[in-house]
């Protein structure tokens, strides 16, 4: 039903060095920079209308600030994602606290993104794809296997050493 | 889409272009734990009732693990909702079928009888006393299961604090949870995949529809329909497609949660300027903790939070374990990007996530400005000491079990490197605006007095400025509670939702 947001031309271009200067910086990660890209513009999308125009402004000023505010002379999108990096890197531990929000605010949504890609949660070691269908098995098996009678009954007994009961707790 | 075990109707999918008229005796605004309990009382007293809400439906198979997408599916503005004031405060509210309760981390404590005795005393609140309330609290904890973990659930990270916890000889608390047998996915705040955790949408909206209650999606209401100085309806146009909808009633419930409902009574008309709607809004601020473990704590895995430490509850302060989905961990480092990111977070097994709540000294306010909604909240002096004493007790707590970095919220002082560090946050305090807050428990904005003049709603949780309109939601709190709101939030719609129909039954 709802239509679903993008954003284009220069603005795609400078969220998509973001994400590669943020992400892990590997070229399994950069391979997913575009589709993570499309996340976060479908994400920007049910945001409120001056956060969207916000959020949006806040990407072209990191693209082409630098020059305003002594962090370089060349566009995010031309240096390389080290130099993005370390560029970046500066704006995280400004003293000058509305840019370090405004980034911050853009780097969670990114991390976000590039921490939920298949491929990039690969990287770190982990397949929460698989482990949330093996639980959702699991937990069908303890279903079937006890009928709702079986169930402790609600509320169950506290109680262990060193543990309190609701009933201490409450008091 | 899931295939629903209750009657719920999308608006935006209703054929036709002109305006949606419905008709029944009550209309509740919101499907959260308040709406939900308070649908669930008014239709089983035999009532008609129908229940809106703004946001979609969406099942437990449409649980997906893109997180992303799940927060423009479950939140409120896609998750980018924040209380201005010294520090911005990023919120969580829910904004679907179900409301907060799907993002919410589960944890189910009643209100504590000192603080119901506290409103019986001093707002007069004698029908919220321990003794009224002790059946309500009974029933909310049977519909939701409010219960333990199934043992060997929890995960590394709960099972860490519990044992710092007692090591250090501190008082521990074992949750309960609304759950059925939770496996641990640790997805609840990006929506239970399994269908354990026993959200509005599986509790008390199928006792609801079971009785009688149709439930309308993507149907956020714009007004409050007041005649002859009584409520009678709300009004309002379909969530995408902007189809204009009308319903009318015998009583109209609000129950948008502690920031909609009453930005909704002020687009309505209702209440006069300088009056009580919109003040006394607390938010129980919470801030942030990770610690990086020597050995694998293994915390993607496990419940959210199965202990919580009470042994400074008198202080005002709780420290609990908050085990998040591996993406948000990557909020931890708030000082790397790029290959060092990626370093600390290829250490992501190691690392420990927990939180420190403290009870409001201060409160806040809703209001509308140029007619766009203003939610400002200052956090005060004490409880920013009360942070700086909690992380301190916390990572003092870490250091003796293990830890080998803590990070903080404070901007200035990053990560601690050993417990002789943890000195610096008090001999140079981290100032209010250089400390990440969070929030999840918004309470308070409308709340029940019975004087007119110091609350919105009386003890049947009706509003004083128009009769018909009750409140049963978490705006409704004359105080916070110091624990998790939803088994309170439960209880008073319960409450409220019981009194009305007795009414409307007379």
């Amino acid at each position: 039903m709802r239509p679903r947001h993008q954003l284009q031309g220069g603005t795609r271009r400078a969220l998509v060095a973001l994400i590669e200067a943020i992400g892990p910086q590997d070229p399994v990660a950069a391979a997913s920079a575009g589709r993570v890209a499309d996340r976060i513009a479908n994400l920007i999308g049910h945001f409120p209308g001056r956060l969207r125009r916000g959020i949006v402004i806040g990407i072209w000023f990191l693209e082409w600030g630098a020059p305003l505010m002594g962090w370089g002379l060349r566009p995010l999108s031309a240096l390389s994602p080290e130099a993005r990096a370390r560029r970046l890197k500066k704006i995280l531990r400004s003293r000058l606290r509305p840019a370090r929000l405004l980034f911050n605010s853009i780097k969670v949504m990114i991390c976000l993104g590039v921490y939920s890609e298949p491929s990039v949660e690969a990287l770190m070691g982990v397949d929460r794809r698989s482990w949330r269908a093996a639980r959702r098995a699991f937990r069908d098996r303890l279903l079937a296997a006890q009928a709702e009678a079986d169930w402790p009954p609600t509320p169950s007994p506290l109680g262990a050493a060193g543990v309190s009961d609701p009933e201490g707790y409450l008091k | 889409m899931s295939a629903p075990a209750i009657p719920i109707e999308d608006l935006d999918l209703i054929p036709g272009d002109g305006l949606i008229e419905r008709r029944c005796d009550v209309i509740v605004v919101g499907s959260g734990a308040g709406g939900g309990a308070a649908a669930a009382a008014l239709a089983e007293a035999g009532l008609s009732v129908i229940v809106v809400e703004e946001g979609g439906h969406h099942g437990t198979e449409d649980m997906s693990a893109d997180v992303l997408q799940m927060m423009a599916h479950l939140l409120r503005d896609g998750g980018a909702t924040f209380i201005s004031g010294k520090a911005p405060i990023p919120y969580l509210e829910g904004c679907c079928v179900g409301g907060t309760t799907m993002v919410n981390g589960g944890m189910c404590w009643r209100t504590p009888p000192q603080i119901l005795s506290r409103w019986a005393e001093d707002f007069g609140l004698g029908a919220l006393s321990p003794d009224e309330m002790a059946p309500r609290f009974d029933e909310v904890e049977r519909t939701i299961n409010a219960r333990e973990q199934d043992p060997g659930s929890q995960g590394g990270n709960n099972e860490i604090f519990r044992a710092g916890v007692e090591q250090k000889g501190w008082r521990l608390s074992v949750n309960r949870r609304n759950q059925i047998h939770c496996v641990g996915s640790n997805e609840c705040v990006s929506g239970c995949p399994s269908g354990a955790k026993q959200s509005s949408l599986l509790s008390w909206l199928p006792r609801a529809g079971a009785a009688g209650a149709q439930i309308l999606c993507h149907a956020p209401v714009q007004k409050i329909v007041a005649e002859g100085g009584r409520a009678v309806g709300v009004a309002g146009r379909s969530r995408w497609r902007r189809r204009p909808f009308t319903i009318r009633a015998r009583a109209v419930v609000v129950a948008g949660g502690a920031v909609q409902t009453p930005l909704l009574l002020r687009r309505s008309g209702v209440g006069r300027r300088g009056g009580p709607i919109g003040r006394h809004f607390t938010i129980h601020p919470n801030v942030k903790l990770f610690a990086r473990f020597d050995r694998p704590i293994d915390s993607a895995f496990g419940a959210h939070q199965a202990y919580q430490c009470t042994e400074f509850e008198r202080e005002g302060i709780l420290l609990a374990p908050g085990a998040i989905p591996l993406p948000f961990m990557s909020m931890a480092f708030t000082h790397q990007l790029g290959a060092g990111l990626a370093e600390r977070m290829q250490d992501q097994r190691h690392l420990f996530l927990g939180g420190i709540l403290v009870e409001d000294a201060g409160s806040g306010r809703i209001s509308t400005r140029f007619g766009l909604p203003s939610v400002r909240y200052d956090v005060q002096p004490q409880d920013q000491a009360r942070f700086i004493r909690g992380v301190s007790l916390f990572a003092e707590m870490l250091f003796e079990v293990g830890a080998e970095e803590v990070f903080t919220p404070f901007f200035h002082h990053p990560v601690l490197r050993s417990p002789d560090e943890i000195a610096q946050l008090t001999a140079r305090p981290p100032k209010i605006k250089d400390t990440e807050y969070f929030t999840a428990h918004l309470m308070g904005s409308c709340r029940m007095h019975t004087d007119p003049q110091q609350g919105v709603v009386g003890a049947d949780g009706q509003c004083f400025e128009l009769p018909g309109l009750y409140l049963a939601d978490a705006s409704v709190l004359p105080s916070p509670i110091g624990v998790n709101p939803q088994v309170t939030i439960m209880a008073l719609a319960l409450h409220v939702g019981r009194q009305l129909a007795a009414a409307l039954s007379a």
